[in-house]
């Protein structure tokens, strides 16, 4: 696991900090029901230093009220969780910068007043708000009445919230929603350059693409349970598919079926899809085809994508 | 203190509803204990009597009698107070509806902070109102005394405090109202009919429990208007008149607050935000 160190002037203290603390974010066995929907269910998770962590899950899956609970706004039924290893408290919430669904402001106040008050419950001096204004391109509007806001000057406002005062774990729901491409792709560039600084970040999404593009970490959710976490290198790698083709895609098959490494194949117009397990090489299946004396017109290892995994996972559980 | 204070002030300082309903607010109460001699004159007018205009004015409106009455007047449940507290319950409930109670829960204060703001910008109110009702009650006393000492100024300023007691719980009401219903229209209306069910309540109660009722036991501090200069006490004319404050009732009234207070703390710990 990559370990960024924020201090570079002393790397020591912050080794020895890095130890000391195993998690920045510990979640037990978190519940909560609404009614007789399980929202979550059995929810753990564990989130280290430095991570970029994505979670991941279709709408309604249990990642806002997840992140409500952790940020104590909302009460779970059981489970607990721990913040910098310790209990939660306001205190620890003051090292967090967050921000749960739609964004959240005083209508009537601009933007830089709506800044006060986090920045005044946090204790960061108010000279921090040009910076993250101008940082979400908002500087320009500050002094306007936030219910004259876009939706995606909202979003952006509220990401210029979370960002006051450098907090050392930044929560993001949903981040780019109600933003225009360009301002996807600046927001995701800002959230990447900001995990390069060595912030912790804790980014819920429902698109594939995003966690892939922005995350080092995942943890897949569905229906309030954790169907999966890991890093994002070995959700894309822990099996493979390859596509192959021949003459006689008949015979083809019927080789494939009798080879060890295969989990299972399919056909896609001319080709033959073949899930084979992790570390069987193309090299080792056609060594093997070419030993049942078939020949191939067509090897390619497919490099999988999340979302292909993601819809996989979702398939295996319903 | 100055922190939690601080913040309500950020939120409010640029909301113009505040400012109106404010505004209003103080005019009303100023105008309302200024107004009084011009008030007694209107009615002295109109029962062809405006000859008992001085006496009613020195009856009533000098000093030390002044302090009583004019709390009295402005303690009223469903008069000038009122308006505090449809500002307190619109202030309250919007947090919840423009979620933004959700948005200082993380940034870092804790449920008992949020609270614990809430009521300091109640005593801010009921001590702004206290400082307003004492500026006027001196100017309106001064006019109308007809021998002024510093005995007769300053005594029974006490009503004064009671007056702050009544008014902070009857906020602290409102603070429950707007904490537990969440929605601004459906908690003022509830404040509403609530001021016209407790008398329908107390109508089927047996008299002796009338004053632990909430409001009655808010307005049982100051119960009603006095005058030491006159004791007008006949068989045919006989109406009991508050000479002083039983400790009792006092205690009742800061009983209630808590009361509010503890329930507006369950809720917020309990529910989900």
């Amino acid at each position: 696991m990559p370990v960024n160190l924020q201090n570079e002037s002393n790397p020591a203290n912050e080794t020895i900090h890095y130890q000391q603390m195993s998690f920045i974010l510990q979640i037990n066995g978190l519940t909560k029901y609404y009614g007789r929907i399980h929202a979550v269910d059995q929810f753990d998770l564990q989130v280290s230093e430095g991570q970029i962590f994505g979670l991941l899950g279709p709408n309604g899956s249990g990642k806002t009220t997840t992140l409500g609970i952790v940020l104590d706004i909302i009460k779970p039924a059981r489970g607990s969780y721990r913040w910098f290893d310790a209990e939660p408290s306001a205190i620890s919430r003051r090292m967090i910068g967050a921000t749960l669904e739609q964004p959240v402001f005083y209508p009537h106040l601009s933007a830089v007043n709506n800044l006060r008050i986090p920045a005044r419950i946090k204790g960061i001096p108010f000279d921090d708000f040009e910076r993250v204004l101008k940082l979400v391109d908002l500087y320009p509007r500050r002094d306007d009445k936030f219910r004259t806001y876009s939706l995606g000057m909202k979003q952006r406002l509220a990401i210029a919230s979370v960002l006051i005062g450098k907090p050392r774990v930044l929560i993001l729901d949903e981040p780019t929603n109600g933003l225009d491409p360009q301002g996807i792709f600046e927001i995701r560039n800002l959230i990447k350059r900001i995990g390069s600084e060595g912030t912790t970040i804790i980014l819920a999404s429902h698109l594939l693409d995003e966690v892939q593009k922005v995350c080092s970490h995942v943890a897949v959710m569905h229906r309030g349970k954790k169907l999966f976490s890991g890093s994002v290198e070995e959700v894309l790698t822990d099996s493979e598919t390859i596509e192959l083709s021949s003459a006689n895609p008949g015979a083809l098959a019927d080789a494939l079926a009798n080879f060890d490494g295969v989990i299972s194949s399919t056909v896609e117009g001319r080709l033959i899809l073949c899930r084979v397990r992790q570390g069987i090489s193309p090299d080792e299946v056609n060594a093997f085809l070419i030993g049942k004396g078939i020949v191939l017109n067509h090897l390619r290892r497919r490099q999988k994508s999340l979302e292909q995994h993601f819809f996989e996972i979702l398939q295996q559980q319903s | 203190m100055r922190k939690l204070l601080l913040i309500e002030w950020d939120k409010i300082r640029s909301y113009r509803a505040f400012w109106i309903i404010i505004s209003l607010y103080l005019f009303l109460l100023i105008a309302a204990v200024a107004g009084l001699p011009a008030f007694l004159h209107y009615i002295t007018d109109k029962i062809n009597a405006s000859v008992f205009i001085k006496i009613f004015t020195h009856l009533l409106l000098g000093f030390p009698d002044v302090w009583q009455n004019i709390a009295f007047f402005a303690g009223n449940r469903a008069f000038i107070k009122l308006l505090l507290a449809i500002l307190i319950i619109i202030l309250v409930s919007n947090e919840f509806t423009y979620h933004t109670v959700r948005m200082n829960i993380i940034s870092g204060l804790s449920r008992y902070q949020f609270l614990l703001a809430k009521v300091e910008l109640i005593l801010a109110f009921s001590l702004l109102s206290t400082i307003i009702l004492f500026l006027s009650g001196l100017y309106v006393g001064f006019e109308n005394s007809r021998t002024i000492s510093i005995q007769s100024v300053l005594g029974n300023l006490y009503f004064l405090p009671a007056y702050f007691t009544e008014l902070f719980t009857y906020l602290c009401f409102a603070l429950m109202i707007g904490v537990i219903i969440r929605k601004t229209g459906f908690a003022i209306i509830t404040l509403l009919i609530y001021l016209v069910v407790e008398p329908i309540i107390q109508y089927y109660l047996p008299d002796q429990f009338d004053k632990y009722l909430p409001m009655n036991a808010m307005n049982h501090i100051v119960w009603s208007v006095n005058t030491t200069d006159l004791t007008f006490r006949t068989p045919e004319f006989n109406i009991p008149l508050q000479q002083d404050i039983s400790v009792s009732d006092v205690i009742v009234c800061i009983g209630y607050a808590a009361v509010f207070l503890t329930l507006v703390w369950l809720s917020l710990q309990k529910k989900d935000l």
